[in-house]
């Protein structure tokens, strides 16, 4: 099996009451390797949750095709179930049991579990094993959360926006929990909009933005050759900022540089970082967004049958 | 995209799982019956409200009623007050377990992240319920043994000695508990919050017990609020279990104001299909998003 997940032309579309429906996953496609850390990285509403949803089968998509490890998610049986684990968001459910108690639980549904005692050990909860889980604090439970989606031994684990919340060792304790799990060979798929963890943990980020996958690739990569140029900086003889992208730094600045050995006031060549990619892909996103959510709203768009996403061919270049 | 990690990938689970393997629906199901009983029984006061309602119930009528004479039946019998209320107040207890405790328990899982949790997980829906079914059961049954034990031996009520009369309060006792059950479930799929569903449940409870002739005697009720609630269930119940526990002289004296049973066992069982269409139409185990 070449890919854990291959979704082509990927749609939900959401009813909404006195309200055009709306696409908040607009014409997705996707193949994720096993083992691949993928992340899926966007602003708030970008359609990262729902498009998870359907990956581990909670949403049914409007159209389009998706496979999982073989399985349509949405209509598999609880032998999909079986192989993935799902870390869910916001949960306070077990309050009234231990940890190790929550662990076993859940570990009874599954046919070949993972050693709960381990589980707990490799998210650093063994001190808590025998603690409610009401008296956790955030990262903890957050911590209990992924142990819970562990307890399945599975191949792909799924992770929407574990981090939220977290203060910044929680977050660092959590990267290297995801980096051991890495290791161990499990595909990780995970929804952020922190730019630093897509950095820290991704094998390849997808960035999406209103339900499209604007664009794909590594972490370094991503953005294309052309946003990774470095941009000159420097303030020429008459005081004027100036910005140049150039692929030959070191040519620029020598042709800049005064014959007379003096300096070349406020010099600086920036790599583009992640971050200066993602604003400027989000935010030419947003200027072509406003055409397809024009287009979300043509009547053509209300039925499901004919939900194919007349703006697919926005995606990745 | 990462060479070294994926030569690794571990294939256990992928040799050992075929995709015709099948959880058990009913050990998982009994499994979550003891779950949900362990985790009912950490909530002391509402485990100590829903077991001895009726009977605290019983001895509060039974003593402030304590001077009232007995009605007289023919050839000496009589019939004591608590003999008179024992039917009504197990029927409360089928409402109290089945509607108003299991819509607020309902409505806490969506709310609280259980049922999304489990939903992705291999456990089939059915066992979920069987869950649900198992804890609201072994509530009903230990609710009602504490109500006939006050009932015996704090007020010499006799209890029936045929055993037909003990089926059919077993079969009333069951299809009120499962109406009572889908309602509630209906009805904590529709809450808002997880408040409005431990809330919502309560004050339909505490009307019907009063027009129904449960905690005030059907005598002391006019006709018209009697039939107002012969649209509902527990009415019904209580006459059906009247049937069953009262001698046949005193379930026919007008004072009664009883009813056809079998009537009743139609009207619940009405309800019981009503409450199985709503939830199903209502209750989410994933997201059907529209």
């Amino acid at each position: 099996m070449a890919h854990a997940i291959i979704a082509r032309e990927l749609v939900k579309t959401y009813r909404r009451p006195q309200q055009d429906p709306v696409n908040a996953v607009d014409g997705i496609d996707l193949e994720i390797d096993f083992g691949e850390c993928y992340c899926l990285l966007g602003p708030n509403g970008a359609g990262k949750s729902t498009t998870v949803e359907m990956l581990d089968g909670a949403r049914t998509p409007t159209s389009g095709e998706l496979s999982v490890l073989g399985f349509v998610p949405a209509r598999a049986p609880a032998a999909f179930r079986a192989r993935i684990g799902v870390v869910v968001q916001e949960a306070t459910d077990g309050s009234h049991f231990t940890v190790a108690q929550t662990m076993r639980h859940l570990a009874r549904i599954y046919p070949n579990p993972a050693d709960c005692d381990e589980l707990i050990a490799a998210v650093g909860l063994s001190e808590k094993a025998n603690d409610k889980v009401s008296s956790l604090s955030g990262g903890q439970r957050r911590r209990l959360d992924v142990a819970l989606g562990l307890v399945g031994r599975p191949e792909i684990l799924f992770l929407d926006e574990p981090t939220t919340g977290f203060d910044p060792v929680s977050r660092r304790q959590f990267w290297d929990l995801i980096r051991r799990l890495h290791g161990d060979g499990t595909t990780i798929v995970l929804t952020t909009h922190y730019l630093d963890e897509a950095e820290a943990l991704a094998d390849r980020i997808g960035i999406i933005n209103h339900g499209v996958l604007i664009d794909e690739g590594p972490p370094d990569a991503i953005g294309g050759p052309f946003a990774r140029v470095p941009r000159v900086r420097w303030v020429d003889e008459v005081g004027t900022d100036r910005v140049e992208r150039t692929e030959t730094p070191t040519a620029l600045i020598s042709s800049l540089a005064p014959p007379d050995g003096g300096e070349i006031t406020g010099l600086r060549v920036v790599r583009p970082s992640l971050e200066d990619v993602y604003v400027e892909l989000i935010g030419s996103a947003d200027d072509a967004g406003t055409v397809s959510d024009a287009a979300a709203g043509a009547p053509t768009e209300q039925s499901p049958a004919t939900a194919d996403s007349p703006s697919a061919e926005v995606r990745s270049r | 995209m990462n060479g070294q990690h994926t030569a690794e990938v571990d294939r256990r689970s992928a040799t050992t799982i075929c995709p015709q393997w099948r959880p058990s629906v009913v050990a998982l199901g009994w499994q979550r019956t003891k779950i949900e009983i362990a985790i009912l029984s950490q909530d002391y006061l509402s485990l100590f409200l829903v077991l001895f309602f009726p009977a605290l119930l019983m001895l509060l009528f039974g003593m402030i009623f304590d001077d009232m004479p007995p009605l007289p039946g023919p050839d000496g019998q009589s019939l004591s007050v608590a003999q008179t209320y024992l039917p009504g107040l197990l029927a409360v207890g089928t409402v109290l377990s089945g509607f108003q405790n299991l819509t607020g328990y309902v409505a806490v899982d969506r709310f609280n992240g259980t049922i999304r949790r489990l939903s992705s997980t291999p456990l089939p829906e059915v066992s979920y319920f069987l869950g649900k079914i198992g804890m609201t059961l072994v509530l009903v049954v230990a609710q009602s043994v504490l109500l006939l034990l006050v009932a015996t031996l704090v007020f010499d009520v006799p209890l029936p000695a045929d055993p037909m009369r003990w089926v059919v309060i077993a079969g009333v006792m069951l299809l009120s508990t499962a109406a009572g059950a889908v309602l509630g479930i209906a009805l904590a799929s529709a809450a808002k919050t997880e408040q409005a569903g431990t809330t919502l449940a309560v004050a339909p409870t505490m009307v019907l017990s009063f027009i129904s002739g449960v905690y005030m005697l059907p005598s002391l009720l006019p006709d018209w609020l009697l039939g107002i609630s012969a649209i509902f269930p527990l009415r019904w119940t209580a006459v059906g279990l009247q049937y069953a526990f009262l001698p046949e002289w005193a379930f026919e004296i007008p004072e009664m104001k009883t009813a056809d049973p079998w009537l009743g066992i139609g009207i619940i069982a009405a309800w019981f299909v009503l409450g199985l269409i709503l939830a199903m139409k209502t209750f989410k185990w994933k997201p059907k998003d529209s």
